[in-house]
C-alpha cells in the first residue's frame, strides 16, 4: 500500500474548487460521512483524494493491528486490541500514513467484509476472521470508483458500515465485529446508471464536476501534468510549501471546529432551506450545519456565517432534493439561496 | 490473528430513546411493544434519514430482560442465522457441538433487522418460520436439533426501496409510518441534540439518564400491571369490527389490536382498556394488514411515497408527490394535420402514472413499490447466502466444507494435516443477486397514421419504466425503425440522464422496415442474453403491422415477417405486441398473425389505454398470448 513514488500535490490541482472544498470539509469533520463526486472520467478525482491524503497527519496505530486501532484503551477497539489491553499486554504505538484504500468495482463480498481465514482453518482447524477492505479502511479513506456500478448489496453493506462506524459480520461461520470508521469517497458517471436515492442520501456531500472550460486553465492543467511527469520529485518539491501551509490550516481547523459557534439564525436558515427544498428526513439540515461549521473552522473563524451556510447548502442538497427523473431539478438552488441572501 | 468474539458487541454508544424529538407515534408503537412483547414486534416505515434505526436501537435499552437486541446484518449467511456446527469442536475433539445462530440468540429479546425489505427471501423465510413456531430447527451434517427462538421482530424499511411479503408483514404486530419532522422548531431541536450527542456521547447520555430511567420505569410498571388490565366488552367489539372492516385476514390483526389497546392502558396507568384505546392504536395494528378492494379505487399515488395515516389523524389521502399525468386519451380520429412522409419530432410526453400490479391488488403504501428480483447467480457475483451440496463448479464454501468434513475426522487419515477433506465434503456457495429485467421497446416510427401517438406512448412508457428502474434494477432500451433502417435510440440502460437525452428528439416518418427492426431488437437481446443467460428479456413491439421494406429485395414483406417471427419465437424471450392499427374494427389480421407467429402477447393500443402499458409490463405473471383481443 505504501507508495514510494510521489503523489501529484493537492495544492497543484487546477480548478474543481467544489470538489476540493468537499474533500477538505470531510477531513475537518469526518462525521460529514463522505463525498460523492459525480462527473466524467479523467477529471482528477482520484488524484485529488490521494493528494489530500498526503497532507494528513500520520495516525498512531497499535502495532500489528489489522484494523488500525489507536493505541488507546479508551478508544473504540477491535476485539483483539480489547483483549490485549485487558490482559495487560504491551501495545506498541507505530505511526502510519493515512491510506487511500481502493474498493474495486469487481470486489467480492468476502474481500470487502472480511471472511473465514482459510489458512488458519485448514492448518489449525481454528476459526478466525480474515479482515477485509473495511478493516484496512478503518481511520483511513475508502475510495470507491464508479460506486454506481457496484453490486447493490455491496453498496448496502458499505453504507451501513459507514453509518454505524462498525462492520458486523455474521457469515461463513464467523460472528465478528470491528470498528470501521472511514471517510467515504465515491465517484460515479451518471450516464452509466444511477445510484438509488437511499444510497445517495448516505453520502454527506455531493459535487458535480465537469471538465474545465476555459482555455487558460486547461493549458495550466496540461503544463503542470507534464512538469509532474517529467520530474515528479522536483515538481512535488516545488509545491511542498503550499502543501505544508494547507496541512497546517487543516490541522488548525480540526482543533477549532469544536469551538465554532452556530448562531440561532443559522440554524433557522438551515432548517428553512431544507424545508423549502423538500428534502426527505433530517440528514440534509444536519449535514448543512456541520459543513458550515467546518467551513468556518477552515477559514479560521469561530462562528459560522451565512455565506458558510450557503456554500454548505450547495454541497449538502443537490443529491437530496426530491426530483422525479426527467424533470430538471424542481427548485433552483441559486434562486432559493439568492432569496435568502 | 484475532479469535472471533463470542458476541458482536459494537461499543458505539446508543442515542437515548428519551432524547428523540417528535415521532410520537413511532415512539408509542415501540413502547407498546416493550410493554407487551407478545404483541409481535414493530415495523417502522419511512423515508430515509428519519431516525428509524436510532429509535429501534434506542428501544433495546428499555427492553425487559437480558436477551436484549440481536441485530441481523443484511449480509448474514444462513449458517449464522439458524446456527450450525461448532467447527473447532468438531475438528479438535470430533464431537458434534451445535452452535446457536442469531435467531436462537434473540430468544426472549428483540431481533432487529434494518432494511427488512432488502433481506434475502430465503433468510426472510427462515425468520418467518422461527417467528411462527417460536422455534428454530437445525438440520445439518447429521445433526438435528431445535432451539427456542421466541423473539420480537423489529424492522425498519424505506418503502421506496422495495416491498415486504404479506406473510412477513403480518408477523409484525404493529406498523408505523414516519416522516421527517416538518416543524422548524422541532428540526432545530433535533440538530442541536444530534450535534451535542456527537460532540460528547457519554456526556449527552448522562444528561438524559434521568428521563431515560423514568421512561424505563414507566414501561416496567406498565409491564407489571399488564395482566391486571381489563378490556371492556365494547372495546373488544370495536376491535373485532375494525379488523373486519379492514378486511384483515385471520385473527392476528384483531389480537394485536386488543393487546395494543391493553398495553396503552398499562402505559397510561389505567386499569381498563376501552374503546378510546382501541381507536388510538387501530391504525398501528391494522394499516399494514388492510386489504383494499381491487378495482374500486384507483390508486393514483406513486407507489411507496404515500404515508400511512397515523393514529388519531384524519385519513384523507396525503400524497407527497404529484402523480404523473396520464397520456392523452385517444381521440378516435387520426391526426389530420400530419402528412405522410414528413419528418416530425415528438417531445417526450410526461410519464405515465405508474400502477404496478401489486399496488392495485393490495393497495396502499406498504406493498406497493417495486420488488427487486433476487436470483441465484452462476458467475460468482452476488451475495453468499448459503451453501449447497450440489456440485456445479461454483466457488467453494469453505466454512460449510470444513463443517461437513469435521465430524468424520476421527475416521480419516490426516497425513499431517489437521483436517482431512474428501470430495464428498465439498460444498459450494449459493450466491444471489438483485437483478432486473431487460425491457426493449421496438417502435414503429414510420409515417403511418398513428406514429405520433405511438411514439409518445413508447416514450412515456420508457420514461415511466425507468422511473422504477433504480428500484427494480430493470434496464430499458429503445429501438425504432423507419425509412430503410432500424436505429438503436437507447441501448439498454438504467441511466435516467442518458435516456432523457436520447429521447428528447425522436424523428418519425417514412416507410416501415419492420423486419429490420425485429432483427436489430433481437441482436441486442441476444447480446445481453449471452452475458446473462437468465435475463428473461421482454420485447415490446408497437406497430400497426404494415411492413413495406423487406430484408431481401424483392421478397414479399408480409410473408417475410411471418417467417421471421416464427424463427425468432423462442423460449426465454417474451414478446408483447401492441397493435396500433385501431382504425378498422374487424381488421385484426396482420398484427394478430404476427403475434401468433412470435408466440407473443397481443393487445390493441386502445385497450392499452385503459390498462396502461406500464402496468401491463409491470406484471410479474407471464403475459398470456392473445389476451385482450375481444
Amino acid at each position: 500500500m505504501t507508495e514510494n513514488h510521489p503523489v501529484f500535490p493537492f495544492a497543484a490541482l487546477v480548478g474543481q474548487e467544489m470538489m476540493k472544498t468537499a474533500l477538505i470539509l470531510n477531513i475537518i469533520d469526518p462525521s460529514l460521512s463522505g463525498v460523492l463526486i459525480r462527473g466524467e472520467k479523467g477529471t482528477a478525482k482520484s488524484t485529488a483524494v490521494r493528494g489530500l491524503a498526503e497532507l494528513l497527519p500520520e495516525l498512531k496505530v497499535a502495532q500489528g493491528c489489522p484494523y488500525n486501532c489507536p493505541p488507546d484503551p479508551r478508544a473504540d477497539l477491535c476485539p483483539e486490541c480489547r483483549r490485549r489491553w485487558a490482559d495487560g499486554e504491551a501495545v506498541e504505538a507505530v505511526k502510519s500514513k493515512v491510506k487511500v484504500v481502493e474498493l474495486p468495482v469487481g470486489a467480492t463480498e468476502d474481500r470487502v467484509l472480511g471472511t473465514l481465514d482459510l489458512e488458519e482453518a485448514i492448518t489449525a482447524g481454528r476459526r478466525s476472521f480474515s479482515p477485509g477492505l473495511l478493516a484496512q479502511a478503518n481511520r483511513n479513506i475508502l475510495y470507491v470508483d464508479e460506486v454506481n456500478l457496484l453490486d447493490d448489496h455491496l453498496v448496502d453493506i458499505l453504507l451501513d458500515s459507514a453509518a454505524m462506524a462498525v462492520n458486523t459480520v455474521e457469515r461463513e461461520g464467523i460472528s465478528f465485529s470491528h470498528p470501521a470508521r472511514f471517510t467515504l469517497v465515491g465517484t460515479m458517471n451518471p450516464e452509466e446508471g444511477e445510484l438509488r436515492p437511499q444510497l445517495l442520501d448516505r453520502f454527506g456531500l455531493c459535487v458535480q464536476i465537469a471538465g474545465l472550460d476555459d482555455a487558460a486553465s486547461r493549458a495550466e492543467v496540461v503544463r503542470r501534468r507534464l512538469a509532474f511527469e517529467a520530474g515528479p520529485e522536483s515538481f512535488a518539491r516545488s509545491w511542498r510549501r503550499q502543501g505544508r501551509d494547507l496541512a497546517r490550516r487543516l490541522a488548525r481547523a480540526r482543533r477549532l471546529i469544536k469551538k465554532v459557534r452556530l448562531a440561532e439564525d443559522i440554524l433557522d436558515q438551515a432548517v428553512a432551506i431544507s424545508l423549502r427544498a423538500g428534502t426527505d428526513g433530517h440528514r440534509a439540515d444536519l449535514t448543512m450545519i456541520k459543513a458550515a461549521r467546518a467551513l468556518a473552522a477552515f477559514e479560521g473563524r469561530r462562528e459560522a456565517s451565512r455565506q458558510d451556510l450557503f456554500l454548505a447548502a450547495r454541497l449538502a442538497l443537490p443529491h437530496r432534493v426530491k426530483r422525479r427523473p426527467f424533470e430538471e431539478m424542481v427548485f433552483d438552488l441559486d434562486e432559493l439561496l439568492a432569496a435568502w441572501a | 490473528m484475532p479469535r472471533p468474539a463470542p458476541t458482536a458487541a459494537p461499543a458505539a454508544p446508543v442515542y437515548p430513546f428519551a432524547a428523540l424529538v417528535g415521532q410520537e407515534t413511532m415512539k408509542l408503537a415501540l413502547l407498546l411493544a416493550a410493554i407487551d412483547p407478545s404483541l409481535g414486534g414493530v415495523l417502522i416505515l419511512g423515508e430515509r434519514g428519519t431516525a428509524k434505526s436510532t429509535a429501534a436501537r434506542g428501544l433495546a435499552e428499555l427492553w425487559p430482560g437480558r436477551a436484549g437486541l440481536v441485530t441481523l446484518p443484511l449480509g448474514a449467511t444462513e449458517d449464522r442465522v439458524v446456527g450450525s456446527l461448532d467447527l473447532e469442536a468438531a475438528v479438535t475433539s470430533g464431537r458434534l457441538v451445535p452452535e446457536k445462530g442469531l435467531l436462537a440468540r434473540a430468544d426472549g429479546g428483540v431481533l432487529y433487522v434494518d432494511e427488512v425489505n432488502l433481506l434475502d427471501e430465503h433468510l426472510a423465510a427462515l425468520i418467518l418460520d422461527a417467528a411462527a413456531s417460536g422455534f428454530v430447527r437445525l438440520e445439518r451434517e447429521g445433526v438435528s436439533l431445535g432451539y427456542p427462538a421466541r423473539f420480537v421482530l423489529i424492522g425498519t424499511m424505506n418503502p421506496e426501496e422495495g416491498q415486504v411479503s404479506p406473510q412477513l408483514l403480518d408477523r409484525f404486530g404493529l406498523a408505523v409510518g414516519v416522516r421527517g419532522e416538518r416543524a422548524a422548531a422541532g428540526r432545530k431541536e433535533l440538530i442541536r441534540r444530534r450535534l451535542a450527542f456527537e460532540a460528547d456521547p457519554e456526556g449527552f447520555r448522562r444528561c438524559w439518564a434521568r428521563p431515560q430511567r423514568e421512561l424505563a420505569e414507566r414501561a416496567a410498571r406498565g409491564r407489571a400491571g399488564l395482566s391486571q388490565i381489563r378490556i371492556s366488552p365494547e372495546a373488544l367489539a370495536l376491535a373485532a369490527g375494525l379488523a373486519q372492516e379492514a378486511g384483515a385476514a385471520g385473527q392476528r390483526a384483531e389480537l394485536s389490536l386488543v393487546k395494543a389497546a391493553r398495553a396503552l392502558a398499562a402505559w397510561q396507568g389505567r386499569g381498563l382498556a376501552g374503546r378510546a384505546d382501541v381507536r388510538v392504536v387501530a391504525e398501528l395494528a391494522l394499516a399494514h394488514r388492510r386489504r383494499q378492494l381491487v378495482e374500486a379505487t384507483p390508486p393514483p399515488e406513486r407507489p411507496g411515497l404515500r404515508e400511512p395515516p397515523l393514529a388519531g389523524e384524519a385519513q384523507g389521502p396525503r400524497t407527497t408527490v404529484e402523480p404523473g399525468r396520464e397520456a392523452d386519451p385517444p381521440s378516435g380520429r387520426s391526426d389530420s394535420g400530419q402528412a405522410w412522409g414528413l419528418e416530425r419530432v415528438h417531445q417526450a410526453n410526461s410519464s405515465f402514472r405508474l400502477i404496478s400490479q401489486d399496488s392495485t391488488r393490495q393497495g396502499g403504501w406498504l406493498k406497493s413499490s417495486g420488488r427487486r428480483l433476487r436470483r441465484e447467480t452462476q458467475n460468482g457475483s452476488g451475495r453468499y447466502v448459503r451453501a449447497s451440496m450440489e456440485r456445479l463448479g461454483r466457488e467453494i464454501a469453505l466454512d460449510a466444507t470444513l463443517r461437513a468434513a469435521a465430524p468424520n475426522q476421527p475416521r480419516r487419515k490426516r497425513t499431517g494435516l489437521s483436517l482431512a477433506v474428501v470430495s464428498s465434503d465439498i460444498r459450494e456457495k449459493v450466491k444471489v443477486k438483485a437483478t432486473g429485467r431487460l425491457i426493449l421497446f421496438l417502435v414503429d416510427a414510420s409515417g403511418s397514421m398513428n406514429s405520433l401517438l405511438r411514439m409518445r406512448e413508447a416514450k412515456a412508457a420508457v420514461l415511466s419504466l425507468l422511473e422504477e428502474a433504480y428500484r427494480k434494477r430493470d434496464r430499458v432500451g429503445l429501438v425504432s425503425f423507419r425509412g430503410d433502417s432500424a436505429q438503436v435510440l437507447l441501448p439498454p440502460t438504467n441511466s435516467v440522464e442518458l435516456a432523457n437525452r436520447s429521447l428528447a428528439e425522436l424523428p418519425t416518418g417514412g416507410k416501415t422496415p419492420l423486419a429490420q427492426g425485429l432483427v436489430t431488437a433481437h441482436q441486442i437481446v441476444e447480446r445481453e442474453l449471452a452475458r446473462d443467460p437468465k435475463l428473461e428479456p421482454l420485447i415490446v413491439i408497437l406497430s400497426d403491422g404494415k411492413p413495406n421494406v423487406p430484408l431481401q429485395a424483392g421478397a414479399d414483406p408480409w410473408e417475410e415477417i411471418l417467417a421471421l417471427c416464427r424463427r425468432l419465437a423462442r423460449p426465454g424471450i417474451s414478446h408483447l405486441l401492441v397493435d396500433s392499427d385501431w382504425g378498422h374494427y374487424l381488421s385484426f389480421g396482420l398484427c394478430r398473425q404476427m403475434a401468433e407467429s412470435l408466440r407473443a402477447s397481443y393487445v390493441k393500443l386502445d385497450q392499452l389505454r385503459s390498462e396502461g402499458l406500464v402496468r401491463l409490463i409491470s406484471r410479474r405473471a407471464p403475459l398470456r398470448p392473445g389476451k385482450g383481443a375481444s
